[in-house]
């Protein structure tokens, strides 16, 4: 295995990976165990992938394990925010966009992680789930909706979302 | 105006995680060593499963028996822990061991041409019907998980991509070349090679064995094959589609003194790759009955570099001389051959290293 051209990969990724993966979950130790068990898979199969697109085969790990970790564990409570000065410089605007997220089911979660912080299209974050690209849209919709009606404290840093 | 992607960007400007890569490469490596341990262990038939550590042979050279002489009588192996509890390293015969080889230089060989194989197993070109060259030789499936069955120097037919597989965690041809099978998050499934497949035949298997780490292995019987993942394994009847527990793999111990993975059996000898951090790493071949070693073409270079990934596997004999194995050098995987008791070798054909890629039983060739 070509373990140079691997940690170059990682070194170049992880810490995207790991905040979007920290907004699907909320949970720092959670999203650090997603990427982490997202670089194992990439690095079993990097002879496949260092030619193709490993970082879209990472977030569909990280995606994919979150939702069925929620499946698995949603009689557990959501976990307790951290300290959020380690994870932003506004520690206010980390809470609010935190709580916000926790409003919406997992899919439209990921939906929106995908679309609006990895700047993903509506057909690559239909790849990602596993979904088409009109119930991405639909998702998109359904999650922007509910965090107008049950967070209005992120409709007044966001203003008009898109 | 302030907008989504702003806010998330702001809410995680400051995470910043340790360096997972390293972790990541070194778990990898466990899960890779006892995936291919487990597999080995199926293939051969083996009954000590799982990755598997030499014993000590009390003899290694009876009086009168020739080395290299698979017929030759030998004494009964016998485990002798050392202080720690680990086995010792068997004992090489110097007149078995031969030049060391540096895996680097397999695409130097010598072309040396099987039957109708491909001098590059990929489908390339325009492909051909079912039927009209020479038979299925092999099987390959590329990084977006589409597969195509390649039937001699210009012949391949591709299927189009199983959808409902999910993500393909592997893929083989059954060893007469006959039938085709998959296992992907979402199950077990299989067709005729020999066909266009529309309709991809699914076998319910238990869940807990399609982990990503599944692996598929045919048995002698294309109807037949062990579905293994790691810790987990069961022999699959297609037709019938019954479901039979085999003994889970024992899993080795990282740091083991000797261990051999990828082992291919034929009447009378296993080939195998042999880890060796004292002796060195090699190509081996044993005899099946008393685990002398018969030959031992040692690798340059440091102890895992050509092992421990996987990049030189034994894959079949192709006569009762003839080892044939992949050597995985920069973006390509060469196939070669390797005669044990001379040390000839030579090179039959090479992929692309982002596909895998596999062969029917070649033998004799």
């Amino acid at each position: 295995m070509d373990e140079a051209g691997f940690s170059e990969w990682a070194a170049g990724h992880q810490r995207q990976l790991l905040r979007s993966a920290y907004l699907l979950t909320g949970d720092l130790h959670r999203a650090q165990d997603l990427v982490q068990e997202a670089l194992v898979k990439v690095a079993l199969r990097w002879s496949r992938l260092h030619d193709g697109n490993p970082t879209a085969y990472a977030r569909t790990i990280v995606v994919r394990d979150n939702i069925s970790w929620w499946r698995r564990q949603r009689e557990t409570p959501s976990p307790l925010p951290g300290d959020l000065k380690t994870v932003s410089s506004d520690p206010t605007t980390a809470m609010v966009v935190q709580r916000s997220l926790a409003r919406l089911t997992p899919r439209q979660r990921a939906v929106l992680v995908l679309r609006h912080f990895d700047d993903l299209t509506e057909r690559e974050t239909a790849e990602v789930l596993g979904i088409t690209a009109g119930t991405v849209k639909s998702t998109n919709a359904a999650a922007l909706a509910r965090l107008r009606e049950g967070a209005p404290e992120l409709l007044d840093l966001i203003g008009e979302s898109r | 105006m302030t907008d989504l992607r702003m806010l998330m960007d702001l809410a995680t400007d400051q995470l910043n995680g340790p360096d997972l890569s390293r972790t990541a490469l070194a778990t990898a490596h466990r899960r890779r060593t006892r995936r291919r341990g487990a597999v080995a262990a199926v293939a051969a038939g083996i009954a000590v499963g799982g990755v598997i550590v030499v014993p000590r042979i009390a003899d290694s050279s009876p009086d009168g028996a020739l080395p290299g002489d698979p017929t030759a009588p030998g004494p009964t192996p016998t485990t002798t822990p050392t202080a720690d509890g680990s086995p010792d390293a068997p004992p090489i015969d110097p007149e078995v061991t031969l030049p060391a080889w540096d895996p680097a230089t397999a695409g130097d060989l010598p072309f040396y041409p099987i039957g109708h194989i491909p001098t590059v197993l990929a489908p390339e070109g325009g492909h051909s019907r079912p039927g009209d060259t020479t038979g299925i030789l092999a099987l390959s499936r590329t990084h977006n998980d589409r597969l195509a069955v390649l039937y001699g120097e210009r012949g391949w037919y591709g299927y189009k991509r199983v959808y409902e597989a999910g993500d393909l965690w592997d893929s083989a041809l059954s060893r007469d070349g006959s039938r085709v099978a998959i296992v992907g998050e979402n199950g077990l499934f299989w067709c005729p090679a020999a066909e266009e497949c529309a309709d991809w035949r699914k076998v319910d298997v238990p869940g807990v064995a399609l982990g990503d780490d599944a692996r598929l292995t045919w048995t002698e019987q294309p109807s037949t094959l062990v579905l293994s993942e790691s810790g987990t394994a069961y022999l699959v009847d297609l037709d019938t589609g019954a479901t039979t527990p085999q003994e889970p793999p024992l899993s080795g111990v990282p740091g083991d003194p000797v261990v051999l993975t990828d082992v291919v059996e034929i009447e009378g000898a296993y080939a195998a790759t042999r880890r060796d951090p004292e002796h060195g790493d090699g190509l081996v071949v044993l005899d099946s009955k008393n685990l002398t070693t018969l030959s031992f073409l040692p690798f340059t270079g440091r102890s895992g570099e050509w092992v421990e990934g996987g990049q030189v596997k034994p894959i079949q004999w192709i006569n009762k001389l003839t080892v044939l194995a992949t050597v995985l050098v920069g973006d390509r995987v060469w196939v070669v051959t390797w005669n044990y008791r001379t040390g000839d070798m030579g090179y039959v054909s090479w992929y692309p290293a982002s596909y895998d890629v596999s062969l029917r039983d070649l033998y004799p060739s």
